[in-house]
């Protein structure tokens, strides 16, 4: 296949056509459908708790953003520090997987070596296992190391390539880009760790931007490992911090949704900013440089 | 699986110096994994596999109990059966209909559309919310006994049940709130469209190719890899739900265990009764059930899958 | 063993007061400290704060013992509970609900506090029995914090609404199928209760009234038709809608408030221990709720209240620092000064000084009064508390399977019964 640059598609400028009609209907009424609980949530968030189970569906009596403000310092540290740390840790998630999880996939997609097939198996196996029957003998280990209580359980293995996820994506991709640039830079004399670095690294963008987003908001999210490792309140993030505003003994349910609609837009905003890279030809026109 | 065998037809001796050298190369390259491997996650793994064995409480030494965890699944246990069922079914309904929501999305939010990052913002939003308290809350208020469908239902004159809270209907429920989280997969889509070259939409068109058979001829196959992801990352996370079932109902996989996720059961054990020996025992059980579909994924995807790095 | 215990926590001392020394020389001048002490509790966040401060209280009164508060969200607290004393990391003061307690005591993780009495656990500082409420199989593991009892929680405002009479002082089960066909007459959107027949605490106080338990050693203490017939009247509860319909029951697993049928206004009695009524209870709806004496089994006038500690503090056996572990411990559910700071954020205190100035507050609000007085009624005509089985929560969970399935209509109850028995039995063997 040759790769020409590439400029994007001449778009005829098309008049109101029927297709186009579909396509904003769909889109549009599959969009209600999608941002009803979000609706949900900021209305049942300037509530009363009393409101908001007596009368879920109706609009608020009066809009009260109390629910907000004491929200953020119903905890002890309050919502600011747990967001510094929430921060802390997807950032270096986020860098962690983007780095390793390429070097790894790298060399399962295009490098030859013993037991190339065996590994990978392994690596995939690495996902079939529920989680909850690792946790004890992982905390056990981590325990040993010293590192509980703080942030490297939650940051090192992702530096570590113990995501056989984003492995598996990145495999995936790179097997799409065409062989025949990393020969031509073989015979050109490159090595194949710039082969990686000015051929694959940056055609693989469309999967690395998947890798960031989803690595930065699967941790964000990720309350449970979070939860166990993390023992000092100073040390604790948002959704752990989330989930100690209500328990089965009530709590602040007006406080919660509050908070929860809050913590949606850090993830928001990182969706929105990244995904501007996946717009068509960006794999190509990547060529160019 | 991912890679052909190494398949030069004349193998001269020259390279053989090279072939070295590259294997020395790609086990640099997978450093930091045989890294993770050996420090972080073998050891657990092997753990869990022996505790498997034994009658582990998580608090005291675990004994060896030889195979009887197992003999007491495929046996004793009436509601382990319960569990494979209704993680079958869930996994078989949720998983298609999930990646055929998500793709049929990405592909109409893959063109110049006005307002475009903001549309996809909106479709990812459910899975933003993952599997926080507050989508338990929603869920409740959707399709409870009063929720939103029901009193839509009613303009109708239909007298609905609880959708949620009605055996026969619960996990469908739940296969809905997976299909409506179709977010992840969306975005898989979505970077793999980014591969397809333009040309080849240029050249279907000059023959003169519908919208439809453009998505056929030429955007269905350069994604296959993509779609061959999403269908094995797709099946690998549905066996292993949890969360949802956990939040809906509670933690209890009611009502009547019509809920109660193969992982969700394994968790009861484990963590309530404290038979961690028995849920690690379930955990491998499963790990084989999967490797099984897996396995039979990455067979038939030879028929399929199209990569194009084929020498 | 204890004796060696001491010697190395001595050479610990030793080492982490010459450490700690040279630091608190450079900065105030304050004495060295032993600890770190950690104290584990879980709550919501609102909890959380009060019962901080209460230990925060205690370590400006003791600055020579290093604090640290460890509050985590109450259901994520088994799992990390169980993490943390599998990997050795646990807090020295751990907290636990009465059927954990049972749990982490037969499998000595926890230590035994009999030792520790009189100095630095002051147990004369509770009822014999009340004391008695934290010991496995004789041995004492346990502080209980508060007292839990029983009651029956019920939505005033939605009497008066539906006109009907008040509800008798005491009565026995058929008046209260009676009162509670009543309701649903009256309104055919209201039922009278919610379903009893998934509870199996409810169950276990028919037989306490009798002087009987549901567990004896690894048994249940019940036959096959003593569990048809408890079936069976929920049964026809349900036909004459003095119980709420099985859907509107199932999303009410017993722990998620909100979806109860008391708040969501559809029943209006429901069973429950008395602290929570203004625990979260009332929190959750406008109307006026009440608390008043759970049915008797006929032909007895004993509702068969028993008490149970709402959670207890019991001491880490692989702490390093029992002594001082204890010693905050005593503090946390013993004294005035830390029980006025409290109040009844867990329920009536356990401890007597520790109820004395709870009782003595004088900003007590109308909902905690209101529990106040019936758990004061309630234990004064207590039953003794039945022991607890750590298989108990399996064969709660399983009662409330047999009666959803007979509920839905998918077993007989006969059917349903002996399933119960059967697996009930088998759990118990296994747990």
């Amino acid at each position: 296949m040759s790769i020409a640059t590439y400029a994007p598609l001449p778009r005829r400028k098309a008049p109101i056509s029927l297709p186009r009609i579909v396509t904003y209907a769909v889109l549009i009424g599959g969009a209600a459908i999608m941002i009803y609980p979000l609706l949900w949530m900021l209305m049942s968030s300037i509530k009363s708790d009393q409101e908001i189970f007596s009368n879920p569906a109706a609009l608020p009596n009066d809009i009260d953003l109390s629910n907000y403000f004491t929200g953020w310092f119903a905890t002890n540290p309050s919502f600011t520090q747990y967001y510094i740390n929430s921060f802390m840790i997807c950032l270096g998630a986020v860098i962690g997987n983007v780095l390793a999880c390429s070097l790894t996939a790298y060399a399962f997609a295009r490098l030859e070596f013993p037991f190339k097939r065996t590994l990978f198996t392994i690596m995939l196996l690495t996902l079939m296992l529920p989680s909850h029957v690792l946790l004890i003998p992982q905390y056990v280990m981590f325990a040993r190391l010293g590192w509980v209580n703080t942030y490297l359980p939650l940051i090192v293995p992702k530096f570590l390539a113990t995501d056989a996820f984003f492995i598996f994506l990145m495999v995936q991709f790179i097997r799409r880009i065409p062989r025949e640039l990393d020969e031509a830079a073989t015979i050109d004399g490159c090595s194949t760790f710039r082969i990686f670095t000015s051929i694959i690294f940056p055609l693989l963008q469309p999967a690395l931007i998947t890798t960031i987003i989803f690595t930065f908001i699967w941790t964000y999210n990720d309350f449970f490992s979070q939860l166990i490792y993390l023992t000092s309140p100073e040390s604790l993030t948002v959704p752990v911090g989330l989930r100690t505003l209500v328990d089965s003994s009530g709590g602040a349910y007006g406080q919660l949704l509050a908070m929860s609609a809050l913590s949606l837009i850090p993830t928001f905003v990182v969706f929105l900013i990244f995904q501007r890279r996946l717009v068509e030809g960006i794999a190509t026109s990547g060529l160019k440089g | 699986m991912t890679a052909q065998a190494a398949n030069s037809p004349m193998e001269a001796p020259k390279t053989a110096r090279r072939r070295k050298r590259q294997n020395f190369e790609a086990y640099l390259f997978l450093l930091p994994w045989f890294g993770g491997m050996i420090l972080l996650t073998a050891g657990p793994l092997l753990a869990s596999l022996y505790l498997s064995f034994t009658d582990f409480d998580m608090l005291r030494i675990p004994n060896w109990v030889g195979l009887s965890n197992f003999v007491d699944m495929f046996t004793f246990d009436p509601r382990y059966k319960k569990a494979l069922q209704v993680t079958f079914i869930y996994v078989l309904l949720g998983v298609p209909l999930n990646l055929v929501f998500a793709l049929a999305i990405a592909v109409l939010l893959n063109q110049k559309v006005r307002g475009l990052g903001l549309f996809r913002g909106i479709y990812y939003l459910p899975s933003l919310l993952g599997g926080s308290v507050a989508v338990a809350v929603m869920w409740r208020q959707i399709f409870g006994g009063e929720g939103v469908v029901n009193q839509g239902l009613l303009l109708f004159g239909i007298d609905a049940p609880n959708w949620i809270s009605t055996p026969q209907y619960a996990l469908y429920t739940l296969v809905l709130l997976h299909i409506w989280q179709f977010g992840s997969a969306m975005i898989i889509f979505l970077a793999g469209l980014q591969q397809v070259p333009n040309e080849l939409y240029e050249a279907a068109e000059i023959d003169g190719a519908g919208r439809w058979q453009k998505f056929r001829n030429v955007t269905l196959p350069m994604i296959t890899p993509v779609i061959f992801f999403n269908l094995v990352l797709g099946i690998i996370n549905s066996f292993q739900a949890f969360t949802s079932a956990y939040i809906v109902s509670g933690g209890s996989g009611g009502p009547a265990d019509s809920t109660l996720f193969y992982t969700l059961y394994l968790y009861q054990e484990g963590f309530t009764s404290f038979r961690m020996g028995y849920a690690s025992a379930m955990g491998w059980v499963l790990l084989l059930i999967i490797g099984a579909f897996t396995a039979l994924n990455f067979w038939a995807s030879r028929r399929w899958v199209y990569y194009g790095d084929d020498r | 063993m204890n004796r060696r215990f001491n010697l190395s926590r001595r050479s610990v001392l030793l080492g982490g007061t010459a450490a700690l020394g040279a630091l608190a020389l450079g900065t105030t001048g304050a004495r060295a400290q032993t600890g770190p002490v950690r104290f584990g509790i879980f709550g919501n966040a609102e909890k959380l704060a009060i019962r901080g401060n209460s230990v925060a209280r205690y370590a400006e009164l003791h600055p020579e013992i290093n604090v640290v508060y460890e509050g985590v969200p109450s259901d994520a607290w088994p799992d990390k509970i169980a993490a943390m004393v599998a990997g050795g990391n646990a807090p020295d003061v751990i907290t636990l609900s009465s059927g954990d307690l049972e749990q982490y005591a037969t499998r000595e993780a926890l230590e035994p506090l009999d030792d520790l009495i009189p100095d630095p656990i002051r147990g004369d500082l509770f009822e014999t029995a009340v004391l008695d409420l934290g010991r496995v199989n004789g041995t004492l593991y346990g502080l209980p914090i508060a007292v839990s009892i029983q009651g029956m929680g019920y939505n005033q405002s939605a009497i008066e609404r539906l006109g009907l009479d008040a509800p008798p002082e005491s009565w026995n089960y058929d008046d209260f199928a009676l009162y509670c066909a009543e309701v649903h007459k009256a309104d055919s959107s209201m039922y009278g209760c919610h379903d009893g027949g998934a509870r199996l605490g409810d169950l276990g106080m028919t037989l306490v009234a009798q002087g009987r338990t549901l567990f004896t050693e690894n048994e249940l203490g019940v036959s096959v038709d003593e569990v048809a017939a408890w079936l069976e009247y929920w049964n026809k509860m349900r036909e004459t809608g003095a119980t709420v319909p099985p859907d509107l029951q199932a999303q009410f697993t017993g722990t998620e408030w909100p979806n109860s049928p008391l708040v969501r206004g559809r029943a209006i009695f429901a069973n429950m221990a008395s602290q929570d009524l203004a625990g979260g209870y009332q929190a959750l709806t406008t109307d006026t709720l009440g608390m008043m004496a759970p049915p008797a089994p006929v032909g007895s006038d004993n509702p068969g209240y028993f008490p149970r500690p709402t959670s207890s503090l019991t001491l880490n056996a692989r702490s390093n620092f029992k002594q001082e572990a204890a010693h905050l411990m005593d503090w946390f559910v013993s004294d005035p000064e830390s029980a006025s700071i409290l109040g009844l954020v867990s329920g009536p205190p356990a401890s007597r000084p520790a109820l004395e100035a709870v009782l003595a507050l004088e900003d007590i609000s109308e909902v905690d009064q209101k529990v106040l007085r019936h758990s004061q009624a309630a234990l004064a005509q207590a039953n003794p508390a039945p022991p607890v089985h750590r298989g108990e929560r399996a064969v709660n969970d399983l009662m409330r399977r047999v009666n959803e399935n007979v509920g839905f209509g998918a077993y007989g109850v006969q059917q349903a019964a002996e399933e119960f028995v059967n697996q009930g039995n088998a759990l118990l063997r296994r747990a």
